[in-house]
């Protein structure tokens, strides 16, 4: 294994001036981590995830003066413990990838608590630079910083700067191109603990066959008695379970003498070090003067008035989704309406043709429709974030967030669930902890969502009456809510338990955010998005139309097709009886009778296809199963079919009710729905309630795929839908029939 | 319990309170962070260290959690936290 020293001792040799650079970004959230990676790296950047996680991991390059430099912006972090995976991420970069530079970017106007990372950073031994930001707000509130003599103590270069306007960059990229030699800070942790230290040190310099860890001796003694998990199990692996024992017995000596014990100890000694450094290099007013944020804070964190701003600013944000998103949403429908119409003409009545329109087209057509509703979504959210003010939401919901067992922040996502829920799951990444995370992706889809809303007014309007239907409609939201209360409570305590997301959150300063940063947080997820859907969508699209079209031929179709024929016949003739050209607009009262004679026949013949399609066959073939909850198998292809997207469970009824899925149809639709006697008030409330609880589209799926980075989940939360809305259905349906309904 | 109300009739020496029960607008300086594990390590890790000065700005509109400035910024915490957290009432009003 190759050591830290040995690299750097590599590094320290004359450098090749035309290898690229690598330089890691290191900081606190809400330091400017990310201002400072688009300022450098422009558009040249690639989002992904970091290697078996879903931790967010952005790259990008650019030359400056000729060299190439590799940019990777680290997980924002304010320590680099080992109870967290972006802490373990950011120090394991640095101790295994040793990039050449790590600029740990530091906020001028907030000093103390950011240099606790800078320390843990110099402790690392890592070849640190660091960027002084906002030195321009520190300097507004009268903070004054001596940079230099701050460079002088730590030992490594400090370059003032303010990300935002990029003043400074060309100072940190001169510092960048001349990286200093790996740091040397030693904090003195006092002497009882600097005693254990050289102690646990001696132990592993007395093992000549290993080589000493990553960050050298000093660094794995401090994470000894810090109680680091991984540090335990790194060292034990290499000098043998001894070396912890010893730290154990050091520890409870200590803890014993100082009464307290040795993690507290270096944290409280440390923080120590910070504000001696900080009465050396800042002076302050004596004063300290009321900012902008504690001025907007006094209003929108109100005891009255911060709830209603709260429900105002999430109210904008869910009407500018929905409506304003929903013309161009029409927009982009139109135009692949139109691109269909084009392809149908140009290939014909064929099976390619009916392929490419109705699977292909329609399928990614209709996903990336929601496009205009993500972006806008995206657009807000970012505003929400960059300003700071989504932290005060979740300040403001933690209370009620908190009762469900989920963070405060988690209020958002489920929020816009009821717009969209592919949306609402890419609003999780907002999350910080993994569990939170998973608990609202697995819920978010109980938030009824937009495209159901056809089914339920369909259902409701065709079964109750116009007073009650609304009523209906609502109770089936409500009972989305509480099943998603009840259920993020079981997840998160039985099956997600444990490490429950302190609520330590910071509330950063209020800032104007600039547009590109804001843009370009827009369209990252939202091209997330569209990758998704040129690529697992498609496939699944194209499955969907394979359902529903094959096989092409089915009994009795000869028949049938005769019949049509005969029929269009007669209208042709009676329309030449009269004298006007096929397709005129005959006003003729047997013609009309013709022709929708012909409409009925072909009506038909698309039922009787879709009937013996292999989604009909499935329909058949899972009957057994909706029967004790009230469906036929004309309900469960239209279940089926609402896989491809909730709203097609509509046309889908409309093909089997052979009424077609126009628009004018809809009355038809509620007329043959009445007319079969499978259908009750009863089955339609359960065939509402089973919409609301099943699996959720396929967009959604993949969604949920793409955000938790796992099958396992996916899996689960695809099991878990159609149990529920399988057990729900049953216990309503005969329930209902126990008492006569 | 009405520790608040005897601490201030009694100037010295301040009288030991937990952090939950602060009045927001006070101010109080950290003596132990109880708790375990990443929480404890968080807070400290966040600043709540011992002999820290903490001023508590607010609580939220419905009651939990509360905001503190601590060394120069704003942080959230839930009471039932700050529960663990036992401080000293410092008399002197922030500016």
């Amino acid at each position: 294994m190759k050591t830290n020293q040995a690299d750097n001792a590599a590094k320290s040799l004359p450098r090749d001036r035309n290898r690229p650079l690598t330089m890691a970004i290191a900081g606190n959230p809400n330091a400017g981590k990310t201002t400072l990676f688009n300022t450098l790296s422009g558009a040249r950047q690639h989002v992904g995830n970091w290697p078996g996680v879903t931790v967010e991991k952005k790259e990008g390059s650019f030359d400056y003066h000729g060299r190439t430099i590799h940019i990777v912006d680290l997980p924002g972090t304010y320590s680099l413990t080992a109870y967290s995976m972006e802490e373990v991420i950011a120090r394991d970069y640095i101790l295994t990838e040793t990039p050449d530079v790590v600029v740990n970017i530091v906020d001028a106007s907030n000093l103390e608590r950011n240099l606790y990372l800078t320390v843990q950073l110099l402790e690392l031994g890592a070849p640190v630079i660091i960027a002084l930001n906002m030195v321009d707000v520190a300097e507004g509130r009268g903070i004054r910083i001596d940079h230099n003599q701050l460079g002088t103590l730590l030992g490594v270069p400090v370059i003032p700067m303010v990300a935002r306007t990029g003043k400074g960059r060309d100072e940190l990229m001169r510092a960048v191109l001349d990286p200093p030699p790996p740091a040397q800070l030693r904090v003195n942790y006092g002497r009882d603990l600097e005693n254990a230290i050289q102690k646990l040190c001696g132990t592993m310099d007395a093992s000549p066959g290993t080589p000493p860890p990553a960050g050298g001796a000093r660094h794995a003694a401090v994470k000894l008695l810090e109680n680091d998990s991984v540090y335990e199990k790194k060292l034990r692996d290499s000098f043998g379970p001894d070396i912890v024992d010893r730290k154990n017995r050091l520890a409870a000596r200590i803890e014993q003498t100082l009464a307290d014990d040795t993690e507290t100890l270096l944290v409280d000694r440390r923080y120590g070090y910070i504000s001696g450094l900080i009465r050396e290099v800042v002076s302050r007013p004596a004063m300290d003067k009321r900012t902008m944020t504690d001025n907007i804070d006094a209003v929108l964190t109100h005891r009255a008035l911060g709830l209603p701003f709260f429900i105002f600013a999430m109210w904008a944000t869910f009407q500018a989704t929905f409506t304003l998103g929903a013309k161009p949403m029409e927009w982009l429908d139109m135009f692949f309406g139109w691109l269909g119409g084009v392809f149908a003409a140009l290939l014909g009545d064929t099976l390619i043709g009916s392929m490419v329109v109705d699977g292909v087209i329609g399928g990614v057509g209709g996903v990336l429709s929601f496009l205009p509703n993500i972006l806008i979504l995206f657009f807000a959210i970012a505003m929400l974030e960059d300003t700071g003010y989504m932290a005060r939401a979740a300040f403001i919901m933690d209370k009620v967030m908190h009762k469900l067992h989920l963070h405060g922040k988690s209020f958002i996502p489920l929020l816009v669930g009821f717009g969209c829920t592919v949306p609402a799951i890419m609003a999780t990444r907002t999350l910080e902890n993994r569990k939170d995370r998973i608990v609202t992706i697995l819920v978010a889809p109980l938030m009824s969502c937009g495209a159901r809303l056809p089914v339920y007014v369909l259902l409701a309007g065709a079964f109750f009456s116009p007073a009650a239907a609304g009523n209906v409609i609502f109770s089936i939201y409500l009972i989305g809510i509480l099943f998603a209360i009840f259920l993020a409570r079981i997840f998160r305590t039985k099956l997600l338990k444990g490490d429950t997301t302190p609520f330590v959150m910071e509330l950063p300063p209020y800032r104007m955010p600039t547009l590109k940063s804001v843009l370009l947080h827009m369209w990252e997820r939202a091209w997330m998005y569209i990758k998704k859907a040129g690529t697992t969508l498609l496939s699944i699209a194209l499955l969907m139309w394979a359902l529903i079209t094959f096989p092409l031929t089915f009994p009795g179709q000869d028949a049938m097709e005769r019949e049509l024929s005969r029929r269009a016949a007669a209208v042709e003739q009676r329309a030449s009886e009269l004298g006007a050209a096929p397709g005129a607009d005959i006003k003729d009262a047997r013609y009309n009778e013709l022709v929708e004679a012909v409409e009925e026949q072909e009506r038909e013949i698309s039922s009787a296809q879709l009937r013996h399609s292999l989604a009909g066959r499935v329909g058949r073939f899972i009957e057994p199963v909706l029967h004790p909850i009230g469906f036929d198998w004309k309900t469960g292809i239209a279940l089926i079919s609402g896989f491809a997207a909730k709203e097609v469970i509509v046309s889908t009824m409309g093909i089997i009710y052979s009424v077609g899925s126009s628009a004018e149809a809809s009355s038809e639709l509620t007329g043959a729905l009445r007319a079969d006697p499978i259908f009750t008030p009863l089955t339609a409330y359960v065939l509402m309630l089973f919409t609301l609880l099943t699996i959720p589209c396929m967009a959604t799926v993949a969604v949920i795929h793409r955000e938790t980075g796992s099958w396992k989940w996916t899996a689960f939360s695809l099991g878990y839908h159609t149990v529920l809305a399988w057990v729900v259905c049953f216990v309503v349906y005969q329930g209902g029939r126990l008492i006569g309904l | 319990m009405t520790g608040k109300h005897n601490a201030a009739t009694c100037k010295t020496p301040p009288a030991p309170a937990t952090l939950d029960r602060m009045e927001p607008g006070s101010m109080c300086r950290v003596i132990r962070v109880g708790l375990k594990g990443p929480l404890r390590r968080r807070l400290m890790d966040m600043g709540i260290v011992n002999g820290a000065p903490v001023e508590i700005v607010r609580v939220a509109p419905l009651g939990d959690p509360m905001e503190l400035k601590i060394k120069g910024y704003l942080l959230s915490v839930r009471k039932e936290d700050a529960k663990h957290i036992t401080v000293e009432i410092h008399e002197d009003q922030p500016g």
